[in-house]
């Protein structure tokens, strides 16, 4: 095996880049009075958030490397490590990436793990850091199996999707409007990406994809962002608290009250666990589908348009 | 365990400098809740075409109270420089006390800490009080104690 796939993962190399890189953000928006905002803190929130994700990962992420081991040992095929292979897998990763962020928005397990990376009101470089801690309980990571059982070394899927994350980093701004139209049309982008974290109705549940935005495209999930709507960040309710505590552990809070409420059938608590985010027994409170039903309702004019 | 060293000294290190900057850059813009217009802004983008009867300030800037048409209660709070809202009702009020000028509304929710309203007398706050307390029971009748 190389050896570049057996040192410190990329992502930690990469950290000293994610600080420049959010110094440069800063300073910009400065010099050029527009193209994002921050506040303190809520930047070192974010920032923070990403300290603690990769401590807990450090300490549980084996569990999920075992798991791709034990894949990978009962795979048929083992296949060699080298350009072309690292490349189908970066792909594969990618495409598996997809299916676990979509999994993260439609299904309230996958969300309480999820909405910590949504949980701020803003979108700037610190935002791509706000990460979470609990992302092995989501399951998530069974979507990575198989890929390792297609006989890619678990260590070349670390590597790729380690490379993923570092390219999602760069487009958690406002600074940049558009990237060039081929760019656009293929790749993601802060504008496409701008969509994902908005809760404009319009926009809720678009562009799930990590590095290709060809996934969207394909699987009907891509909305454009739009000039005349342009994206709310944050939750549809959002959190009142910088507490790095309560914001990785308040989805599960939520569903735990939820689900224990008196005089629920076992459906209906088993719903509270894994029903889309917004689901409720009673209609007090919306999931992002009637939260477009009810848009529409006000703005028929609408209907029809991508995201509604 | 030297690891962890190395990735948490230089991160909070970051974490010192990038507040030092953002503070040094004058970038933050933080929320004053001084006048109805910006609480009208809150309102408008969570409850769209939903009316407000009228609005009341927490001397301290931090909250505000916005009474709407239909008798909804809705607690605005300065989140840094962004806002936040909740709806006032029997499920989510845990707790209300009044003391002098001062109003502490406990929300049943976990990621909201205690809201502490100041009014410009014992009788304002008391009569705001009394239409949350009312809240509970009959929306419209509190609207119009209010």
């Amino acid at each position: 095996m190389p050896e570049f796939l057996q040192g410190t993962p990329v992502t930690t190399l990469a950290a000293p880049l994610f600080v420049l890189l959010i110094i440069a953000e800063i300073i910009l928006i400065k010099v050029r009075g527009k193209g994002g905002d921050y506040e303190s803190r809520d930047a070192a929130t974010s920032v923070f958030m990403g300290l603690g994700s990769t401590i807990v990962d450090g300490l549980v992420g084996f569990i999920s490397v075992a798991l791709l081991f034990a894949a990978y040992q009962i795979a048929p095929i083992k296949l060699p490590i080298n350009w072309l292979t690292g490349f189908a897998c970066f792909m594969l990763v990618d495409l598996a990436y997809y299916w676990i962020h979509r999994y993260y928005h439609r299904s309230r397990w996958g969300w309480a793990a999820h909405v910590i990376h949504h949980s701020s009101q803003h979108y700037n470089l610190t935002t791509a850091l706000r990460q979470t801690w609990t992302g092995l309980l989501s399951g998530g990571v069974l979507l990575f199996v198989p890929i390792a059982l297609l006989g890619f070394h678990p260590a070349l899927l670390a590597f790729c999707y380690g490379l993923n994350l570092i390219y999602q980093f760069w487009f958690h701004t406002e600074v940049i409007d558009k990237m060039p139209r081929w760019f656009e049309a293929i790749m993601n982008t802060p504008s496409h990406h701008r969509v994902h974290h908005a809760n404009n109705p319009r926009y809720l549940d678009a562009n799930y994809a990590g590095v290709f935005i060809i996934w969207d495209k394909m699987f009907g999930t891509f909305v454009a962002e739009r000039k005349d709507d342009a994206p709310r960040y944050g939750l549809v309710n959002d959190l009142g608290t910088f507490n790095p505590l309560r914001v990785s552990t308040h989805e599960y809070v939520g569903i735990l009250k939820d689900a224990t409420q008196k005089g629920l059938s076992l459906k209906q608590r088993i719903w509270y666990i894994f029903a889309e985010p917004g689901w409720c027994h009673d209609g007090g409170r919306k999931s992002s589908r009637q939260i477009k039903a009810s848009y529409v309702a006000r703005h028929p004019e609408h209907k029809g348009e991508p995201g509604l | 365990m030297h690891d962890y060293i190395v990735v948490l000294v230089p991160s909070l290190i970051a974490i010192v400098i990038m507040v030092i900057l953002i503070k040094a850059t004058r970038l933050e813009h933080l929320v004053r809740l001084d006048n109805e217009a910006i609480v009208q802004s809150a309102i408008d983008e969570h409850f769209e075409g939903q009316k407000i009867d009228h609005i009341i300030l927490s001397k301290d800037t931090q909250y505000a109270l916005a009474i709407m048409q239909d008798g909804t209660v809705i607690l605005v709070r300065a989140f840094g420089d962004r806002m936040t809202v909740r709806v006032l009702n029997e499920k989510n009020i845990t707790s209300l006390n009044g003391q002098d000028e001062a109003l502490e509304i406990k929300l049943n929710d976990y990621t909201w800490p205690r809201a502490h309203l100041v009014f410009e007398n014992t009788a304002a706050r008391s009569k705001v009080q009394d239409m949350i307390e009312k809240l509970t029971q009959n929306p419209a009748e509190a609207v119009s104690h209010a």
